[in-house]
């Protein structure tokens, strides 16, 4: 799996699937696991920066971390979205909720907030 | 020259005038005028063994390396004083292509040694031929204080570990040979860790053809405990909790030298501790303060727990004003002259302390955050074993909140070091956190990790857990003013290097430690080097002159192979400050380090 050092370096989607080889060959099933999740997750962020477009003017989606791009879609409301990234990704519970408090706190939703 | 380094029994100004020698007679053997160039990792360190005067005195202009130089046009020769590293060279041809047609000579002296690869580097582009002398200036070891030398060289454990670059073995063991060559043959050699056998073994095989190593009687170092850093990646990661330690972590110390931004100081102040190599560099706005022992004050504050300094410093502050009164009132004039000389000590004291008082509050604003004391608990939490073999709450809400990557990244190895290798769930699941939020770049820093040694599997044995209890690494009722054991440095950890070298101390100390440490990783050795007996060269055992010995202290040097805390140095020193253990430490190390600089050494690419 050394050679993923070159790889990375220019951080091709193309390249994605050969560095998930390369760990599957390594024996490291979590490395390939996230790299072929990574895969899925570009293609999802073209589709949403498309979708979002018309609406939030145009949101740069792609490479961001899962992570991000929960954040990203909370911020911008789309609560549904961010929910079905964290069920398709298996976010645990608790880093979600995180990210809901927080971006209620920014929106100075209190109210919501309470509700926990 | 440099005063604060005498006073011990291993007198480091020997090695300082040395290495200050060395450098005059190379400057003073090439004629006509000069220019200096030093490559900016250099400028500091050369601080340490020389000062700018030796330049200065000799119509010596000094310049820092960069990609343009600007050289007056009526010199005649130019002097490179580099590290031996490739990607300088290329530099440095550029400035013989722009500058070579005018007559001039160039030099170059590499630091510690010239390298075949930088030689060939300067012959292949054609510019080897304009060098009027290639030197080399072996300075292995430089001298940080009375008890420290050091190498210098950050990236020690990552270019031995990550990336098979082994010179800085190789070096060390120069530096150790060299030493012997000033200080004596070392009797007794006690050691641990793959990478510290290595630099024995070297030392050997170097020292091999120097016969008068072998002859007269054993120098003033009575014996080598070489530690591998590897074998205690835990205390490197940990929050240091010593004064100087606590400066190195949250401003960073460089050679001695504090830099921090001016406009905390009172502008009297500026200028008085000015450091003309750092000015070098060329920081406006900051204000460079000398740290080491021969500093007022220091020597007494920097190895203790912060909690204690901040109560020394506000008994020496009221001691100091009760001075200054009690005489205001004298008024005979014989006592007003005592108290003019007294008054510039007092004055100087002053300063020093008004500078303390400062960096103490500046800390003490730092260590009060809430996120600092989470971080000390998590890292207790794990020193202590508790929950070790699940994944941290903790480390899950700071992944979860996005906090600085390298603070995560530390408190993961931390727990990885205290459990002895993580459980393949956790650590998967700490991957799969880590690629999630930081994305998956975030995966080749976990694998450099990896490769350092500090990320991996958990294994049968539990090292760590055993040893905390043998070895007494935690103990539960510490105190950390006036303390009577070294685990105050953390609070109540006792630093696993540390109480090695401490229980080696014991007599047949070595002998039962063996023992105890074979789940360490790396071989024990050790080794003697005896005085060589007539023609057959019979060897003996241990030196007859020891035992009578018993009343001087004995010298002990103590080599960490990849770097070692300022922590870890508070705790040699308070052992050899403690009476009944009759010792005194000199400590060698590749480079001072904490857990930021550590960290980041390991995790860059």
């Amino acid at each position: 799996y050394h050679f993923l050092n070159a790889i990375e370096s220019n951080a091709l989607e193309s390249n994605l699937s050969l560095i998930a080889n390369s760990y599957t060959q390594g024996r490291r099933a979590v490395e390939a696991e996230l790299c072929t999740d990574t895969g899925r997750l570009l293609k999802l962020q073209k589709a949403l920066t498309t979708k979002h477009n018309s609406v939030h003017g145009h949101i740069p989606f792609y490479g961001m971390s899962v992570h991000d791009t929960m954040l990203q879609l909370l911020r911008m409301g789309e609560q549904k979205e961010a929910e079905k990234i964290k069920s398709d990704f298996k976010v645990p519970d608790r880093r979600y909720w995180w990210l809901r408090i927080r971006t209620l706190a920014e929106n100075h939703k209190w109210d919501d907030l309470e509700k926990f | 020259m440099f005063s604060h380094l005498k006073s011990q029994r291993v007198n480091l100004q020997l090695l300082q005038e040395a290495a200050h020698n060395e450098l005059v007679q190379h400057l003073e053997r090439i004629e006509g005028s000069k220019v200096v160039v030093l490559d900016k990792a250099l400028v500091l360190p050369l601080g340490l063994v020389t000062e700018v005067k030796v330049f200065t005195e000799r119509n010596i202009k000094l310049i820092v390396l960069s990609g343009e130089l600007d050289v007056p046009k009526d010199v005649t020769n130019i002097i490179y004083i580099v590290r031996p590293q490739v990607s300088l060279m290329d530099q440095v041809g550029n400035h013989v292509m722009k500058l070579g047609q005018q007559g001039r000579q160039f030099h170059i002296f590499f630091v510690p040694r010239r390298s075949c690869l930088c030689e060939k580097q300067l012959e292949n582009k054609g510019y080897l031929s304009s060098f009027g002398s290639v030197e080399e200036l072996s300075w292995n070891f430089l001298p940080l204080d009375a008890d420290v030398v050091s190498m210098e060289l950050p990236h020690a454990y990552r270019d031995v570990t990550i990336d098979g670059d082994t010179t800085s073995l190789y070096q060390a063991a120069m530096g150790l040979v060299q030493l012997q060559r000033l200080y004596g043959r070392i009797p007794k050699i006690y050691g641990k860790g793959v990478q510290a056998q290595r630099v024995w073994d070297h030392a050997k095989q170097l020292a091999i053809n120097e016969k008068s190593l072998y002859n007269g009687d054993k120098g003033a170092i009575d014996q080598l405990i070489l530690l591998d850093r590897g074998i205690d990646l835990l205390t490197p990661l940990a929050t240091q909790l010593t004064y100087e330690g606590l400066i190195d972590e949250l401003f960073g110390i460089q050679q001695n030298k504090l830099m921090m931004p001016a406009h905390h100081f009172p502008a009297s102040n500026i200028g008085i501790a000015g450091d003309s190599f750092a000015k070098l560099l060329g920081f406006p706005n900051t204000k460079i303060i000398s740290l080491h022992s021969g500093e007022e004050g220091y020597s007494e504050l920097r190895n203790k727990h912060f909690n204690e300094v901040i109560r020394l410093l506000e008994r020496k502050v009221k001691e100091l004003n009760i001075e200054m009164n009690k005489y205001s009132r004298e008024h005979s004039v014989r006592q007003l002259h005592i108290f003019v000389d007294k008054l510039k000590i007092l004055e100087e004291e002053k300063r020093a302390m008004s500078q303390h008082t400062e960096i103490a509050t500046l800390i003490q604003t730092q260590v009060n955050e809430y996120t600092f004391a989470e971080d000390v608990a998590a890292e207790q939490e794990f020193m202590v074993c508790a929950d070790i073999d699940k994944t941290s709450v903790y480390i899950e809400d700071q992944i979860a909140r996005k906090n600085e990557l390298r603070n995560v990244l530390r408190l993961i190895c931390l727990q990885c070091a205290a459990a002895s290798g993580l459980k393949e769930k956790v650590l998967n699941s700490y991957k799969r956190d880590l690629a999630q939020v930081y994305g998956l770049e975030v995966l080749l820093t976990v694998s450099n990790l990896e490769k350092a040694g500090l990320l991996y599997p958990q294994t049968e044995s539990r090292s760590y857990a055993v040893l905390r209890k043998t070895l007494r690494l935690t103990v539960e009722d510490s105190v950390e003013v006036e303390p009577k054991d070294i685990s105050y440095v953390h609070s109540f950890y006792a630093p696993l290097t540390t109480r090695l070298v401490e229980l080696s101390l014991k007599p047949l100390g070595w002998q039962s430690l063996k023992s105890q440490i074979t789940n360490l990783p790396g071989p024990t050795f050790e080794d003697f080097q005896a005085q060589l007996i007539g023609i057959g060269g019979r060897h003996v055992g241990t030196t007859p002159s020891e035992g009578s010995l018993l009343h001087v202290p004995r010298v002990v040097l103590v080599c960490f192979v990849g770097g070692c805390t300022f922590a870890e140095i508070a705790a040699l020193r308070f052992l050899a400050a403690q009476e009944d253990n009759h010792v005194e430490f000199v400590v060698a190390t590749t480079n001072i380090i904490n857990k930021h600089t550590f960290l980041d050494s390991v995790m860059g690419s």
